[in-house]
Parts: structure tokens; C-alpha cells; sequence
């Protein structure tokens, strides 16, 4: 962890440490001189200003811890709830206490609820902390002044709190007395409970050094009498006081002399507390994450200038690299419809050629007297005993169909088969090329077979000649 | 380190304008380089067609060459001797007949238009005969198809009979006659 820049400023006491996480590195008061300035907060700009210049830390970081008078410490329960309906919560809460002040308030959660204490069971108790806003304000601006960024203000008694989470104490009830010279501070308090009551004495409200032990005593014994809080044990850093007390508290009560809170046991324990999500100290947002704020900033700004550096270089890319492309879709589009009709009337035009040109070659006048030819041939290769008496000729595109009645009187058959066959044999080679259906031979062969000798037979002859 | 991040109003609003400046941008250079791809298919499809068009002219100067011309040329004249030479043919079939001794009847048909060729129409023309000597028949069918060296047309079907006499021929010839209606030899552009 770096290191880190803490001060506490209890009722107008100043001290600057440099913290490295739990590590104290140095530490630093004002000198006789300084405190020529006197124990209040007119001081703190002054104080803050050479503390900075002391650790040279100016325009880092720093944590303040504060002690102060006018700072009310309220404990509150609050049924389980989101973040952001915690902060509505508090916020009202912080409203009810305001009586027409402007408060600034930050909060701690100490633990939920018990079954035994006064509140309802799971609820969760927290310790918030109301402070003037204007006060607030003139500590931010004493930052701002000095060069260095608040990251935590919190009040002492959190501090406190954390510490004796950190001391476990939390077995029983017990007492933390934090004296300074010019304040003290009272803090009771029942880890098991939950039960906290905090009282600040100080000589600007009329307690005097001499009366300090008998207001503790009276506060022991309010606590006791109004909240049930009989604490075993009481912590101070006060020697003297230690002593003064032993002669007016119960024997019960072990007193004890401890001043580690101020030392780096405790800075630890209410940074890693404050650093939870379920505290808020009183600086606001917009300078707790100022340095985050600053970051996305850059981050922000980086990225539009990349983008933007990004984008002018995409853009004259693309351009570039259309710089040659003149022509638009329409048009292309329409130079393209006018080649597809030129393509349409090419392909008619093309159909229409083809057609004729079939027709044409289909017309030719050497194509044609097939019929005259047929009709006058057909007579002279026909047998000399047939006769015939009947012929159709039907016409397809590439061949004619042939079919011819024939009489014949059948007194040699042997002979007439023989004829026969010559006859179809003749007409099934050049020139005539006919197409005589399959088993032709037979066909004919059982027309005549079939007549007595000397009989007029009829025969049928059909054929296929191609054209 | 930061629990939450922490992002005033301004800063949310100026990061969302930012995104949204972004995508609008490379949207537009999304649009911009699909309108350039488009045209680069478009091109890419024209010259696909200037192919097959290149192709189209090159049946056509196929079916131009001079043989193809002059078989079409043939027939173009055979057409404009007589457009719509039906009376005349007729005659000419009777005619034909006459000197032969036979008597022919012939049934004509409705024109209907040529599927194959437009302006073209067909006409089927049937010669009935009877009793007619085959030699005269023989020579009179030869007669018919030389005509077609003037008309265009062709014997479709033919059924002869023989009915009993010496060598006596009854039956039909059909004939397909294609003309022309309606033009002359003075049109240039007179079928296709």
C-alpha cells in the first residue's frame, strides 16, 4: 500500500502521521511556536498547510480524523436493504435530527440486531453521524487550500469503535475514556448488544480537568441506570485520570491504561472499516472519487481523441481507397436495366431468326415430290402377283407412316414368302431405307399361310419410311 | 481502492454521447463501404451480362451467314410470288387436274397463324378424287409437288383405294400450304 498522509484534529489537537497501511513511518505536532496559533479550528488551515509541507505530499492524498463538539453521534436500525435505499433511509433520518440545520452525515454499521436488544431482530444498526454542513465545508476547503485531497473524514468515535473491534473487547461491556487537552471523549459501549452511548466533555462547555472524573462517573451511572450499560472495564490514555477515577468508581470496574487507538493498530482498522461498503464517510463522493474521477477523465478524453484521431484516419482510408468509384448504384442500375432489354430483344430476335431458319431449312425444294416418288416406285418393286388396293400415308415431322392393303392369290406359297421377302428386303435398303416393324417376316408369312392355295388373300403391310 | 466508481451526471451523459458517436460512425462507415461493395457487385453483374450478350450476338451472326440468309432469302421470295396465294393455287390445282382427266374436290380450310415463325399462317388444303387411273394420279401427284417449287407446301397425309376396277384409284391427298396475308413485295420488312 502507498503511503498515506493521516490526521487527527480532536477538539482542536493536531497531529499529522505518515502511514504506510498499518505501519506508522513519521509522525508530526505542531511546534511550541505553531501552537501559538492557538487549539482551534482557525488553526487547522495553518497546521494542514505545514504538515503537507512537512511529508511533501502536497497534491496527494490524505485522511482526517476528527473530534469535535458540535458532532452528534446517533445509533439507528434499519431493516435489510439495497444501498441505495440505505442512503434514502439515513438521509431521512439525518433530516429528523437537522432541526432546521443543514447537517452533513456519514455512517457506520456496527452489526445487525440481536434477539435481545430493543430492536427488531434483523435489522441492521448503524452509527451515523451528523455534522454542520458549513463545518464540513470549511475543513474541504482547508484541503483545497492546502493542495491534498480528503479521502476520509471521519469522526473520532468510529475511530474508537474500530479500535475496540480490533482489541476485541467485544466479549463484554466497556468503557474507552480519550482525554486531550482540550477534550475528552466518553464512549460506552456492549459489543453483544449493540448498546453505544457517547459523551464529549470539554472545557469550552464547562469541563474542567478537576471535574472530568466526576462526569464519567455520572455518565457510568446514567448508562447503567437509563440504557443498562455496566461496563467492566474502563480503557483510558490518561494516567492521572486513571488514578483519579480508581477512588470514585465501582471495584468492579478494571481500569486500564491503553494509548495504542492513536497508534497504527487503529489507523488500520477504521481504514479497512471505511473501506467497507456499508460505510460512508463525510466526504462526498465527487472528492472521495476524485482521483478515480480524474482517471476516467483521462480515459474519457484519451478515447475521444483516439477515436476521434481514429475515425478521420477510417474515414480518409475508406475514402482513399473509393476514391476511383465515380459511378453511382442508379446508375449502374439503370445502364444495366437497358443491357437486360437489349439482352430481351436479342434473344427474341435470336428466337425469331431460329424459327424461320428451321422453317426455311424444313421448306427446301429438295425436300419435297417424296409423295410422287413414293407412290410411283412402290408399283414397280411390289411382287408381280400383288396387287395393291389400298395405301395411307401419314405424315410426321421426320418419318411417314406407311400402310398398305394388298391382294394376292396365294396358289404357291413357298414361292409367294420368297417374293415376299425380296420385296421387303428391297424396300429396306437404298434408296428406300423403310423401317419394317420387328418380326415382319412372320407377320406377313401368317396372312398367307393361313389361306387355302388359289385363294385371293388380302395382306396388310404397314412400315415406317423416314423422310 | 475505490469501492464504487463515482461518475458525475455530465461525465455518464458525455460517455453515452460519446458511444453512441461511435457506433453512429462506424455505422456510417459500414453504410459507406456496403454502398461501394453494392456497386462493385452491380459491376461485377454488368459485365457477367455484357458476356452473355456478347454470346447473344455471336448466335445471331451465327444465323446470319450467308448460307442461312440465302435459304431464308429462298423462302422469302417464294412467299412474296403470291402472298396469300390460295385462289391462285386452287386454280392452278384444278388446273393440274383437268388435262389428266381427273376430278378433283377440294376442301380448304381456316387460315390459322404458324407457331414456328410469326407472320407466317398455315392453311390445309384436302383433294378428294375417285375412280381415277393410277398413272394419272402418279403423274398428278407429281404435278402437286412440284408446284411447291412456286408455293410453299407439303403433301401431309394421303389415303389411296383401289375400288375394284382396272387399276381405278379412289382417295384424299392433304396438303399444308403456308402464306403470307396481307403483304406485298414492296414491303422490305414483309416477316421478320
Amino acid at each position: 500500500m502507498a503511503r498515506e498522509l493521516v490526521v487527527s484534529f480532536l477538539y482542536g489537537e493536531f497531529t499529522a502521521a505518515l502511514v504506510d497501511g498499518a505501519r506508522v513511518i513519521e509522525r508530526w505536532s505542531p511546534s511550541a511556536s505553531d501552537r501559538a496559533h492557538g487549539f482551534h479550528e482557525a488553526a487547522f488551515r495553518y497546521f494542514l498547510e505545514s504538515a503537507v509541507e512537512h511529508f511533501d505530499c502536497a497534491g496527494e492524498e490524505a485522511v482526517l480524523v476528527v473530534g469535535d463538539v458540535e458532532m452528534e453521534h446517533h445509533q439507528v436500525s434499519l431493516p435489510p436493504v439495497n444501498k441505495q435505499q440505505r442512503q434514502q433511509l439515513l438521509k431521512i433520518e439525518s433530516a429528523k435530527l437537522a432541526e432546521g440545520r443543514s447537517l452533513a452525515w456519514s455512517h457506520l454499521r456496527i452489526g445487525t440486531s440481536p434477539v435481545s436488544s430493543g430492536a427488531e431482530k434483523g435489522f441492521d444498526l448503524y452509527l451515523l453521524h451528523c455534522w454542520p454542513q458549513i463545518k464540513l465545508n470549511g475543513y474541504l476547503a482547508d484541503f483545497t487550500h492546502a493542495g491534498v485531497t480528503p479521502r476520509l473524514i471521519i469522526p473520532d468515535v468510529t475511530l474508537f469503535h474500530a479500535w475496540a473491534m480490533e482489541a476485541e473487547l467485544e466479549s463484554g461491556s466497556f468503557a474507552l475514556v480519550n482525554t486531550t487537552a482540550n477534550g475528552t471523549t466518553v464512549m460506552l459501549m456492549d459489543p453483544a448488544t449493540l448498546k453505544l452511548f457517547v459523551r464529549r466533555l470539554s472545557p469550552a462547555i464547562g469541563h474542567s480537568r478537576e471535574r472530568l472524573p466526576g462526569e464519567i462517573r455520572r455518565s457510568l451511572q446514567y448508562a447503567s441506570q437509563d440504557i443498562g450499560l455496566r461496563p467492566s472495564t474502563l480503557v483510558t490514555n490518561d494516567q492521572q485520570l486513571a488514578i483519579d477515577l480508581q477512588a470514585q468508581l465501582d471495584r468492579r470496574i478494571t481500569i486500564e491504561i491503553e494509548t495504542s487507538w492513536a497508534d497504527q493498530p487503529v489507523l488500520a482498522s477504521y481504514i479497512a472499516a471505511f473501506s467497507r461498503r456499508d460505510a460512508q464517510s463525510f466526504v462526498p463522493d465527487e472528492i472521495r472519487y476524485a482521483k478515480y474521477n480524474r482517471i476516467i477523465n483521462r480515459v474519457v478524453k484519451t478515447g475521444i481523441a483516439l477515436v476521434a484521431i481514429s475515425s478521420v484516419i477510417t474515414w480518409a482510408l475508406v475514402e482513399w481507397s473509393l476514391r476511383d468509384e465515380q459511378a453511382s448504384l442508379q446508375e449502374l442500375a439503370s445502364r444495366y436495366e437497358l443491357r437486360q432489354r437489349e439482352q430481351r430483344s436479342l434473344l427474341e430476335e435470336i428466337d425469331k431468326l431460329r424459327g424461320e431458319q428451321v422453317f426455311a431449312e424444313g421448306a427446301r425444294i429438295d425436300k419435297q415430290m417424296l409423295t410422287y416418288w413414293l407412290i410411283r416406285d412402290l408399283g414397280s418393286v411390289l411382287p408381280p402377283r400383288v396387287r395393291l388396293s389400298a395405301a395411307k400415308f401419314s405424315y410426321e415431322d421426320s418419318t411417314i407412316n406407311l400402310e398398305l392393303d394388298a391382294k394376292v392369290v396365294a396358289d404357291n406359297v413357298q414361292q409367294l414368302d420368297d417374293q415376299m421377302s425380296a420385296f421387303g428386303e428391297s424396300l429396306a435398303a437404298e434408296p428406300w431405307l423403310v423401317r419394317w416393324p420387328d418380326g415382319w417376316r412372320e407377320q406377313w408369312r401368317n396372312q398367307y399361310i393361313n389361306g387355302r392355295r388359289g385363294q385371293q388373300l388380302d395382306l396388310e403391310i404397314t412400315a415406317e419410311i423416314p423422310r | 481502492m475505490a469501492t464504487h466508481l463515482y461518475m458525475s451526471r455530465q461525465r455518464w451523459i458525455a460517455t453515452l454521447v460519446l458511444i453512441l458517436s461511435m457506433l453512429v460512425f462506424w455505422w456510417a462507415v459500414g453504410v459507406r463501404l456496403t454502398g461501394a461493395s453494392e456497386i462493385d457487385r452491380q459491376r461485377v453483374r454488368q459485365e457477367a451480362l455484357e458476356f452473355r450478350i456478347n454470346a447473344l450476338r455471336g448466335q445471331r451472326d451465327a444465323l446470319n451467314i450467308a448460307e442461312a440468309v440465302d435459304t431464308r432469302e429462298q423462302i422469302r421470295q417464294r412467299f412474296l410470288v403470291d402472298p396469300d396465294g390460295l385462289p391462285g393455287l386452287i386454280d392452278e390445282l384444278q388446273g393440274l387436274a383437268m388435262p389428266l382427266g381427273i376430278n378433283v374436290g377440294i376442301d380448304v380450310s381456316g387460315s390459322s397463324p404458324f407457331e414456328s415463325v410469326e407472320g407466317v399462317s398455315i392453311r390445309d388444303l384436302t383433294l378428294r378424287f375417285s375412280g381415277v387411273n393410277y398413272d394419272s394420279l402418279v403423274e398428278f401427284l407429281g404435278a402437286i409437288e412440284r408446284e411447291s417449287r412456286r408455293w410453299v407446301l407439303l403433301v401431309r397425309d394421303a389415303s389411296l383405294r383401289g375400288r375394284g376396277g382396272e387399276a381405278e384409284v379412289s382417295g384424299w391427298v392433304q396438303l399444308r400450304f403456308w402464306t403470307v396475308q396481307a403483304r406485298s413485295a414492296e414491303q422490305s420488312d414483309l416477316l421478320f
